[in-house]
């Protein structure tokens, strides 16, 4: 291999495997076009065959630019970018045949590290992460050695990586966190979906399919039961005729209750979503820190959930036979403001509820009403037009938990019982090894309140009435906890768990890590209560033992190199004399040179400056100088002072 | 002469400074989003370039390095210095040497190895080159950090007069006269006979013929008259130009010692008496080189 090609490998290396946790987010070419390129580049070192030319090389530029503005359109995000940076990283290892152009390859690839960090922070990422800059860092070495085999530039960057831990973790610590970021911006491709806005008939079944984590929770106590797995999020007091609309009013209701039996503390960790709703068992009974609670019982974050976001909840669970003492009270007013909206749907309510005045008998007369008339529950529930209502009722009778949600809420409300849809989820999947439940977004669910006078609003699941094996049965076909356990798991799937386990542990940790816990762990180490001034303090007090480490090392390594000269000390110290009463020597001054001057200007000094110079010279110079000398002659530049004025 | 670390200047190269400023850019961006994941890996990077700066030094310090020598050359032509630089402790990698305002060479030098290394040198006039440090550095390993040192090895190099041919005679002031037949020297005029060869003996003079017929190596003796000698006269030319004249008597000592002629040199102040050969030409050509320069040698 020439000097040019033997850096081509390296550096390749290092783009593929800082690209590579980028390719589930990049367009298929994309990927193509990068093994494609870097594919010719390996070939052609073995065979020679001619590498692109400059004309060519921006012919290809133009055409990846192409390629990424048909793909993206105007959408400037972060996807856009990571397929800039792909395409570029692909066709830039043909321009490497300057220094230059190999080291500006080379820090574009740590910088293309850095944005797979916003997709996850899992522990395999983390843990890629040190083998990406371990990759890179061996190509930025073997850059910059001219010759030799690449083996010694992998072993050096490994020594300097391991070396540079320690120094990582401890700033990783002490560095001070800000509470929000410097500028308010949305943390690229992060959160794609959440839950939905605006609850319309097929909202939620069109996320039957969406397999990706919504959030995970872990109880402290035992898990509660699996009829109890409702995760509240949002709650849908309005409808206008088509969807159902949210009214969340933020009321400071968080100190209520705190004391009653039945109160389930959990941690979740949320996956980012970019909305502020916040999920926890049914019902929240206290706003963890940054978030408050609604008059619907639902949390609402004070930022948006732009990262994942760990937080601790509150709930009290409410079971069939439990009754609250102190009901709750109606906050608003009745939601139906147009009333000529699905016209079949309101006459069909009218005559179930017709002959009772209890709340309890109206939901079982409406619920009856779906068992027996052939009500069928799917995933796939046809599109419903402008009275979405009357068509269900009377036409498809096909639907998913929004539509029996949302069709006895309605129901209800047109027999003047007040009645609301709440959005969350239903279930989750039990991890046997971390003792926490992984809820998906397929798991997303619509129920019904309805307010009673006696025991406030209670919890009815219309679509147990159709479908009874949904509690014990995720929409995706798993089974919720209850039904699957530990010894019946395949390996596979055990082992999945076991690494899932692993990792929300780490998370847990890790993405939990701010200001909050940087404050607990220097009060622990007894560092300032006082906010802020202990980080500082810490911080500056990291730095300082930092920098004795450092100049103790460099103490300890300077002597093993060589003590100072000590016969140039001395003439430096002959020098220095001389120039206090003004005879300084000009650098181009060698010893003999600078006598000359010196017996010129003083001549009473001319003997001993004579003597000591010639000691020097002998010192330096000749061969058959006695070791003693040395000694002699540092004793005598000790001895000489010259006196200011001639003569004294 | 040791290197140590007091003598290395550290200065970040243009990709330092381009790494510092991703480098802050990937900061802010941890910053703003509260991306532990990003921090970790700018203090890893951080901290690893860091490091590297140890290394760097480590590469350069505890390195010996000796001037052996320097070969005379003629204004104008490239000298080499030769040093011997040792290794010691460590490998040295990517070092480059250079002296002031010269292209310089990259060395690697193994660990406990002695490299022998020749570092160029343009030479621009005649008498004592005395070239100014020799200037080490090394990027190595990262290319963040330019670490340089200037080790003052008080190297000289010799620098002959650029020859100039001019007009034939102009310096023929003295033509040789007189001289008896007992001045003789060995030399290539009259062959004399056949004797054996000695270590030292010049080898043009090998018979070959000789050797050819197995009768072992002889020489062939000469017996040279001294009184054909050409004496050059520093003040026989017309030009008052004294550079000029040293230029031309440097062509003629040249163009004297490949005819094998003998000769002498007349300089204002100094007279080289005539003679011949390899220690007899590089006499003239040092005198000519300090002629009239104070430096010595």
């Amino acid at each position: 291999m020439n000097r040019d090609t033997r850096h081509a490998f390296p550096i390749i290396s290092a783009l593929v495997v800082a690209i590579a946790p980028h390719t589930p987010g990049l367009p298929a070419w994309i990927i193509v076009w990068c093994v494609f390129m870097w594919g010719y580049m390996l070939v052609q070192l073995k065979t020679g065959w001619p590498l692109p030319g400059p004309l060519l090389r921006h012919i290809l530029a133009a055409a990846g630019i192409t390629g990424l503005m048909l793909t993206f359109r105007v959408r400037i995000d972060a996807d856009a970018f990571v397929g800039l940076m792909a395409v570029m990283a692909a066709i830039k290892p043909f321009e490497m045949a300057t220094h230059r152009h190999r080291m500006i390859t080379v820090l574009l690839t740590y910088f293309i590290i850095i944005t797979s960090l916003f997709r996850s922070e899992s522990l395999w990422i983390v843990l890629y992460l040190f083998f990406s800059v371990f990759v890179t860092t061996a190509a930025l070495i073997h850059i910059n050695r001219p010759e030799g085999h690449y083996r010694p530039s992998i072993f050096l960057a490994g020594r300097i990586l391991a070396q540079a831990i320690p120094l990582m973790v401890l700033l990783f610590l002490v560095f001070p966190r800000l509470q929000h970021g410097l500028f308010s911006m949305e943390t690229p491709g992060a959160g794609k979906s959440g839950f939905t806005e605006k609850l319309g008939f097929g909202s939620i079944s069109r996320m039957t399919l969406d397999q990706s984590l919504a959030f995970r929770a872990a109880f402290d106590g035992g898990l509660p039961p699996p009829d109890a797995l409702y995760w509240r999020g949002i709650v849908f007091e309005r409808f206008d005729g088509t969807q159902w609309l949210p009214a969340d009013n933020p009321a400071d209701i968080a100190s209520v209750q705190e004391t009653l039996p039945g109160l389930v503390p959990h941690t979740i960790t949320l996956e980012p979503h970019r909305s502020r709703r916040l999920f926890a068992l049914d019902r929240p009974v206290a706003a963890p820190s940054g978030a408050d609670l609604t008059a619907g019982h639902t949390l609402v974050s004070r930022q948006r959930v732009t990262r994942k976001k760990t937080y601790q909840a509150v709930s009290r669970i409410r079971t069939a036979a439990d009754t609250e003492k102190k009901p709750d009270t109606l906050s608003s007013e009745p939601v139906f403001t147009q009333s000529d909206n699905n016209p079949k749907a309101r006459i069909l309510a009218r005559s179930l509820g017709k002959g009772t005045a209890d709340t309890q008998e109206k939901i079982q007369q409406i619920l009856a009403y779906f068992t027996e008339n052939n009500f069928t529950y799917t995933l796939t529930p046809p599109r419903l037009g402008a009275h979405p209502m009357d068509e269900f009722l009377f036409e498809t009778r096909q639907g998913y938990c929004e539509h029996y949600a949302g069709a006895l809420a309605f129901l209800l409300n047109v027999l003047e019982v007040r009645a609301r849809v709440v959005g969350g989820y239903l279930g989750g999947e039990l991890n046997p090894y971390g003792n926490y439940l992984s809820i998906r977004q397929s798991f997303a669910h619509a129920w019904v309140e309805a307010y009673t006078p006696d025991r406030g609003w209670i919890r009815i699941d219309p679509t147990l009435a159709v479908a009874p094996n949904r509690l014990e049965q995720n929409p995706d076909g798993s089974f919720s906890y209850s039904a699957g356990a530990r010894d019946a798991l395949s390996v596979f799937k055990k082992m999945g768990f076991m690494l899932e386990a692993v990792n929300l542990a780490w998370e847990a940790w890790f993405i939990g890590y701010s200001l909050s816990e940087q404050k607990a762990l220097l009060q622990r180490l007894g560092f300032g209560t006082s906010r802020g001034t202990g980080t500082v303090f810490f911080l500056l007090l990291t730095l300082s033992v930092m920098v004795v480490v450092v100049f103790f090392w460099m103490f300890l390594h300077r002597s093993t190199v060589k003590k100072r000269d000590p016969v140039a000390a001395g003439y430096a110290l002959f020098c220095k004399r001389l120039a206090r009463i003004g005879l300084t020597r000009s650098p181009d001054q060698g010893p003999m040179d600078f006598l000359l001057t010196v017996q010129a200007k003083r001549p009473d000094l001319g003997s001993e400056t004579a003597a000591i110079t010639d000691m020097y010279i002998r010192i330096r110079f000749s061969r058959t100088c006695p070791v003693s000398l040395t000694k002699q002659f540092i004793a005598r530049v000790k001895q000489f002072k010259p006196a200011r004025q001639a003569g004294q | 002469m040791v290197l140590t670390r007091k003598q290395i200047l550290i200065r970040p190269t243009r990709h330092g400074l381009l790494f510092l400023a991703i480098l802050g850019a990937m900061m802010a961006g941890s910053i703003n989003y509260n991306n532990n994941a990003g921090f970790i890996l700018v203090f890893l990077l951080g901290g690893m370039a860091l490091i590297s700066l140890f290394y760097s030094l480590m590469n350069l310090t505890g390195m010996d390095i000796l001037f052996v020598s320097a070969r005379p050359v003629f204004a104008g032509q490239t000298t080499a210095f030769t040093i011997q630089v040792q290794a010691k402790n460590q490998e040295r990698v990517a070092v480059h040497f250079a002296l002031p305002g010269q292209t310089g060479l990259w060395a690697t030098i193994c660990k406990n190895e002695t490299k022998t290394l020749e570092i160029p040198a343009e030479t621009t006039k005649r008498g004592v080159f005395t070239p100014g440090p020799l200037t080490l550095f090394s990027v190595f390993p990262f290319g963040f950090f330019r670490l340089r040192t200037r080790v003052f090895l008080h190297m000289t190099c010799l620098v002959y007069p650029v020859p100039v041919k001019g007009p034939a005679g102009s310096g023929r002031g003295n033509s040789g006269t007189g001289g008896s037949a007992d001045t003789r020297h060995a030399g290539p005029d009259d062959f004399q006979g056949l004797s054996m060869y000695q270590p030292g003996h010049d080898v043009g003079r090998i018979a070959w013929k000789a050797v050819s017929r197995g009768q072992g190596i002889f020489i062939k003796d000469f017996i040279a008259r001294a009184d054909h000698f050409t004496m050059l006269d520093f003040d026989a030319f017309a030009s008052r130009d004294t550079e000029y004249r040293l230029s031309r008597l440097c062509s003629m000592v040249l163009a004297a010692d490949n005819r094998n002629r003998s000769f002498g040199l007349k300089l204002p102040h100094t007279l080289i008496v005539p003679g011949r050969g390899q220690a007899h030409k590089k006499k003239c050509l040092r005198a000519l080189a300090l002629f009239s320069r104070k430096e010595a040698v």
